[in-house]
């Protein structure tokens, strides 16, 4: 009896209840704000006939959608502790500011002034250029495991005087379009290539696109009796991309750097992972020899590094990587109608969906051009120009 | 003085001794309950029209309590007096005199120490006899008045005597462990240890002696010692009487008096009178109530106590170290409310006893099994179910105590409306053993175990197990009633493993644990009534895994990696003396002096000496053999406090520490996992060391029905462990290379209010407490925030708890709880970049931005079933609503980078108002 009660009051007890977590956008004030700030990206380049090249551009807050916010009409220049000034300028207005061609003495100290456009004034730390070692080889190996290439780079420095190191690199690849054509359209007019088709600057059959690295690589020698690099790893290609399809070459810049710009480039190297997993690094700050003058306590992307830069290029064709490289692209028909040529000008081109593009003509007597979508004649769709570099 | 004036009264009255027949005739119903001497003999007068004669300062301890129905005044006094040291006198003239007992020695009543002595008398040759048939004669506190001798009356009470005994629970032998005993002319006390054991010296002669206890009814004893000689106590448990006025003892005052300061002892009823989520009473939520006692999130596991980091703590369960003290991740504490006796919690005075951690010991003490009768708890909620049963063995000389819990919360998380929960398991238990065993009245054995497991699994992806276990044995032994030992050992472990499958190609088992084993020796030594020594020898051996990452299913291509054990060794010993200078004036100092060896195999990088530590400035890597002693580091600890009565209700007390901590705990607090890894200090990583300062002000109002009290602290912490930017902890071989050498200090001021009685009771506590560090590291390449002061994770400024419990009856009782703290410090990206072509994020100064205020508020109502004492089974109820206003705190914040921009989320794990019930059985 007394039990029965107890199991009904038991049973009773079990209320449905939930575990209520919920989960809502975190946007507190810090984050919304507008938190434009100044990145300087460059190195004073003090080789011989160096043209220093700095980029500005302004961070972007976390919402913001914009790829790259460029810094433009800023007044830029290398400036020395001996008191020279050596202007930069943005001639293309992309906020890339590029010097004349200099030889800044090794025995000086140099840094950044800037003025933006806004009226803030900018000033880099003045460090002392340090002389970049050649690079002894640029090499690439091939995992086993998953067939991704992983370029690398070796140096060393017989002055034993480096010891910190930072690269970066210029990505060239070839990639063709499906289909190749031997006519161009050019001002509405169907126009045949020379017959080295392959040579002609008209040809949109092979292109070549050109990226900046998307990673940075720095690198110490420290635990070593010399100062040597060897097979230090600056980016890797997994199995199947497009670079490697036809043919890829790397251009890797070494740079010289002192111990805190080391530091600093291994922060942002850190706070470029990714965030909240179970493995995950502690975020970071960055402490930039960039100051603003005008307001002290803005934050200021960026390290000013002075050195010479060394450079070194190779080149990779599909045939020499194993693991059958090649590019898995969604299955696209290369859709083609037959149109009727102008009788008077077989060669004049009329036809108003843009998606297509004369490919060949047809016919005998009257000839009747087949169109064709652009992507299949015309490698341009996909990226890339149809210049081939002069390195190629 | 006072002695020869009561002889010359009493053989006044002597002279006229006559029968007072005229008040036979009425006849009077009474009930007292504590009634001072003084209030009684008004009353008496009132109604029986006599006069009262008396020396006041003689009567001033005696209190009356009795109940008595149609009695004359002859009666009465009967009843109050027989078998007191008084005697009264009624004379013709309706005066009453009153009398101590010595004047009347030539006219004893017959049959007064044939027939009262109690307790374990001995001789005076050899006052350790073991007695025990007179075990049973044990005293019962509806006997207060009466008169108990300690010792053979040789007639001549010169010099002092020590008395010893346990004081246990009436109702089932449950040894009181901190009760309070003491005299008041000359004043002196002592409190009961951990097993309920006293050691008293006091002159001898007649002596009124007292005995408080949290929870328990005050107690009262006329004692005339004449020897040394054993006295047990019983007390029973304090039942409010709602229909009167409840008087209380005007010295409960143990916080004003007590020597120690920053401790804070709770019993498991007060804690089970706060409401808390799923309605399962929980120690250390209860704990973060308390001054200076804050956590990093609701819902985290650890606490963070006056500003120290959460593995500052030396969490102990009977003395079993528990390195993990919650379950699913903090929603439950680690401990079995239905077995825990009481918990102490040491913030700023440290007993030499322990070390070892450098903020706080929180010593959570389990019940001990009633040694009477068979009896059991069962409880139940949406949640959980408990169970625990405890009763005697082998005729009440063993006691056993088991109790379990387990959930079933899978059901929960399969019903609600979100796919990743209805993949999701959790599920925990623990397991309690504890046996007492009387061996004889001079040997006793203790017999602890406990077991913990936890296993989380999230969206059938990645799942979490981990879980303490710990075993110890415990034997005491009474030397002479002035010194006892404890001896003691026991094996502590703890692990965790995260296994993940969900991608066949990288299932990986990610493992770690803790062993540990335990050897100490603790002996207490009253050297008479102003020294009290303890002191003693303690050593731990510690084996680590810190990190094996194994392959895990048939596809998996995760390369194995083990991190290598760790091994140490951490011994110490310790002395401390209790010196009472004088009655308001006394000293506790101490020393711990603890050795920490680090031990082999193990090999240890060498670095370039003068730049930071990274894998690339290793010169050198020296293998060291098995039980090598690669590292040793010593230190004395200092443990000074001091104590000063300004009043009989308040005090100022004054205590320093200093303290060392050989093992670490490394956390990736980004994460919200169980993966903490610990860490012994090698010789590449030094050990923690503190010192704290702390000053405090205690006063009792209103009878000592109310206590405050305000503590100011100041506290520097050296080699603390920070994280370098971007450091990673996991599977780590050469974690040096990621911490930074950090120094702290940290200051706060606790406030507190606690009303111990009356229908409403409870506190509330302010804590202002702020903790920073600062990189302390020339080597270490990097600073954090430039090398200034940065406020720690755990920094909150301001923490105010309220919690409150008004009782409608004995059977309704209404609990309810506010708690505010200021968010903690949190670093913030602020902005994406790119530089080199890379996208990154700008971070904020570390810690310089703060996550949303916490603010909460609870209630809950508690009803019991009927209290009829001879009822077999006694239910209750606890319903109640935990998170009143519907607050969304936030338990964390995170940034996911999604579709080439990064959003911040804050996740509240109690969103909503969450209600509760919880129906308990005892039986």
């Amino acid at each position: 009896m007394k039990r029965n009660r107890i199991i009904r009051i038991l049973g009773m007890a079990i209320l449905i209840m939930g575990l209520v977590t919920c989960v809502k956008k975190y946007e507190p004030k810090a984050i919304t704000s507008a938190n434009r700030y100044l990145v300087v990206d460059g190195v004073i380049n003090t080789g011989a006939n160096g043209i220093t090249t700095i980029v500005l551009s302004r961070s972007k807050n976390l919402a913001d959608t914009v790829s790259f916010i460029p810094e433009l009409g800023a007044q830029i220049s290398i400036i020395s502790a001996s008191g020279n000034s050596y202007p930069m300028v943005d001639a293309n207005f992309t906020g890339k500011y590029t010097s004349a061609a200099l030889n800044l003495t090794m025995n000086d100290q140099y840094g950044i002034a800037i003025t933006t456009a806004d009226g803030h004034h900018y000033q880099s730390a003045l460090v002392a250029p340090k002389a970049t070692a050649p690079i002894d080889s640029v090499t690439w190996n091939q995992s086993p495991v998953n067939y991704g290439v992983t370029i690398n780079v070796s140096t060393h420095d017989p002055a034993n005087a480096t010891h910190y190191y930072r690269w970066d690199y210029t990505e060239t690849w070839q990639h063709n379009a499906p289909e190749q054509a031997y006519w161009v359209l050019i001002n509405g007019i169907v126009t045949p290539l020379d017959a080295d088709f392959m040579n002609d600057p008209r040809q949109t059959h092979q292109c070549y696109t050109t990226a900046p690295a998307t990673n940075i690589t720095v690198a110490n020698s420290l635990g070593l009796s010399q100062d040597v690099i060897s097979l230090q790893p600056v980016t890797f290609i997994p199995l199947n991309n497009e670079r490697i399809t036809i043919r890829y070459s790397i251009q890797v810049n070494q740079y010289a750097i002192s111990e805190d710009a080391y530091k600093y480039w291994l922060l942002v190297q850190n706070n470029s992972q990714s965030l909240g997993g179970l493995f995950d690094l502690l975020p970071s700050q960055l402490n930039s020899n960039i100051q603003c003058i005008t307001n002290p306590g803005e934050p200021v992307i960026g390290y000013i590094s002075a050195c010479s830069i060394q450079q070194k290029r190779i080149f990779i064709t599909n045939g020499q990587v194993g693991g059958n490289w090649v590019k898995f692209e969604p299955y696209n028909e290369c859709t083609t109608q037959i149109i009727p040529t102008d009788l008077n000008n077989f060669q004049l081109y009329t036809f108003p969906d843009t998606s297509y593009t004369p490919w060949y003509f047809t016919g005998n007597n009257i000839p009747a051009l087949v169109i064709v979508k652009k992507y299949c004649v015309d490698c341009r769709t996909q990226g890339g120009t149809n210049a081939k570099p002069s390195f190629w | 003085m006072r002695y020869l004036y009561s002889i010359i009264l009493t053989l006044f009255l002597l002279s006229c001794f006559e029968s007072a027949e005229s008040q036979e005739t009425k006849r009077y119903n009474w009930n007292f309950e504590n009634t001072p001497f003084d209030k009684f003999a008004d009353s008496l007068e009132a109604r029986y029209g006599c006069h009262f004669y008396y020396d006041s300062a003689e009567l001033a301890d005696f209190e009356i309590s009795v109940t008595v129905k149609q009695v004359n005044l002859k009666q009465l006094l009967e009843s109050v007096f027989n078998k007191t040291r008084f005697h009264y006198l009624v004379d013709n003239h309706n005066r009453v005199y009153i009398s101590n007992l010595v004047v009347f020695k030539t006219n004893l009543p017959s049959g007064l120490f044939e027939s009262n002595r109690f307790g374990e008398e001995s001789n005076q040759n050899n006052p350790n006899t073991d007695n025990d048939a007179s075990v049973n004669e044990k005293l019962k506190v509806s006997t207060e008045n009466k008169l108990y001798e300690i010792g053979k009356n040789t007639g001549h009470d010169v010099g002092k005597a020590t008395i010893t005994g346990y004081v246990k629970d009436i109702r089932n032998g449950e040894a009181i462990a901190g009760a309070t005993l003491y005299i008041d002319t000359p004043y002196l006390n002592t409190h009961t240890d951990q097993f309920g054991y006293y050691s008293l010296t006091l002159p001898k002669g007649w002596r009124g002696l007292r005995i408080s206890s949290m929870g328990k009814k005050d107690m009262r004893m006329q004692l005339a010692v004449h020897a040394d000689g054993k006295l047990n106590i019983e007390l029973t448990d304090f039942v409010e009487n709602l229909k009167e006025v409840v008087v209380y003892n005007r010295e409960k005052s143990a916080n004003v008096k007590s020597m120690q300061m920053g401790v804070i002892k709770l019993n498991i009823k007060a804690i089970k009178l706060v409401p808390v989520v799923f309605g399962e009473a929980d120690i250390l939520k209860v704990v973060l109530t308390l001054p200076g006692v804050t956590s990093v999130g609701e819902a985290s596991s650890g606490f963070n106590v006056r500003g120290g980091s959460t593995d500052q703590n030396l969490i102990l369960f009977n003395d079993a170290t528990i390195y993990n003290p919650s379950h699913l991740f903090g929603f439950f504490s680690a401990f079995d409310p239905d077995i825990v006796k009481s918990i102490e919690l040491y913030k700023s005075a440290i007993p030499e006893k322990y070390g070892g951690r450098l903020s706080s010991v929180l010593d959570v003490q389990m019940k001990d099994g009633n040694s009477k009768t068979w009896t059991g708890v069962a409880g139940i909620s949406p949640l959980t179910s408990k169970f625990t049963i405890e009763g005697p063995l082998n005729n009440g000389k063993t006691s056993v105590i088991i109790g379990g819990r387990t959930t079933y919360s899978d059901w929960i998380l399969h019903s609600l409306p979100n796919a990743a929960y209805n993949r999701s398991d959790a599920s925990f238990y623990d397991l309690n053993l504890h046996v007492t065993h009387t061996i004889n009245a001079k040997n006793f054995l203790y017999v602890t175990g406990y077991l913990s497991r936890d296993n989380f699994n999230f969206n059938n992806d990645t799942s979490y197990k981990y879980g303490n276990s710990s075993a110890n044995i415990k034997w005491r032994h009474i030397f002479t009633n002035k010194f006892y030992g404890v001896f003691t050992a026991g094996v502590d472990h703890y692990q965790y493993s995260v296994t993940s499958q969900f991608v066949p190609i990288n299932g990986y088992t990610l493992g770690f644990d803790i062993n540990q084993n335990n050897l100490r020796a603790d002996f207490n030594y009253k050297l008479n009534d102003k020294h009290a020594l303890n002191f003693g020898l303690t050593t731990t051996q510690y084996l680590l895994h810190p990190g094996t990452y194994t392959p895990t299913g048939s596809q998996s291509l995760v390369a194995p990696n083990t991190v290598p054990k760790e091994q140490g060794l951490e011994s110490a010993v310790y002395l401390g003396d209790t010196y009472s200078v004088s009655n308001k004036f006394s000293i506790n100092a101490g020393v711990h002096f603890s050795i920490f060896n680090y031990l082999g195999p193990h090999s240890i990088n060498q670095y370039l000496p003068g730049v930071p530590k990274a894998v690339n400035t290793i010169m050198d890597s020296v293998q060291y053999a098995s039980g090598k002693i690669i590292k040793t580091y010593m230190a004395p600890e200092i443990r000074i406090s001091m104590k000063y009565e300004l009043s009989a209700n308040s005090s100022v007390k004054f205590s320093y520490n200093t303290l060392q901590q050989y093992i670490h705990m490394l956390s990736n607090t980004t994460a919200i996992s169980p993966t903490d890894i610990w860490k012994l200090s090698d010789p590449n990583i030094q050990p923690q060391t503190g010192d704290q300062f702390s000053i405090g002000y205690y006063k009792n109002l209103k009878n000592n029905t109310i206590e405050t009290s305000v503590e100011v602290y100041y506290k520097n912490i050296n080699h603390y462990l920070d994280y370098k930017s971007g450091a990673s902890l996991v599977l780590n071989h050469h974690i040096e290379t990621e911490v930074l050498n950090s120094k702290g200090k940290a200051y706060g001021i606790e406030l507190l209010v606690k009303k111990n009685a009356g229908k409403l009771n409870g506190w509330l506590s302010y804590t202002f407490s702020r903790t920073f560090l600062k990189t302390d590291d020339p080597t270490a390449g990097e600073a954090v925030n430039k090398g200034s002061y940065y406020p720690a994770d755990f920094d909150k400024p301001h923490s105010v708890n309220l919690i409150a419990n008004y009782q409608f009856s004995h059977r309704i009782s209404l609990s309810g709880n506010l708690v505010y703290s200021t968010g903690r410090p949190i670093t913030l990206p602020l902005a994406t970049f790119n530089i080199s072509g890379a996208t990154s994020l700008y971070y904020s100064d570390r810690n310089q931005y703060r996550i949303p205020d916490y603010f909460r508020s609870d209630v809950s109502v508690n009803l019991d079933g009927n209290h009829k004492i001879k009822q077999k089974i006694h239910s209750s109820w606890s319903l109640g609503i935990y998170n009143l206003t519907a607050r969304q705190n936030a338990y964390s914040v995170y940034f996911i980078n999604s579709g080439g921009h990064v959003q911040g989320y804050q996740l509240s794990i109690f969103g909503s108002i969450i209600p509760f019930i919880t129906y308990n059985l005892k039986f």
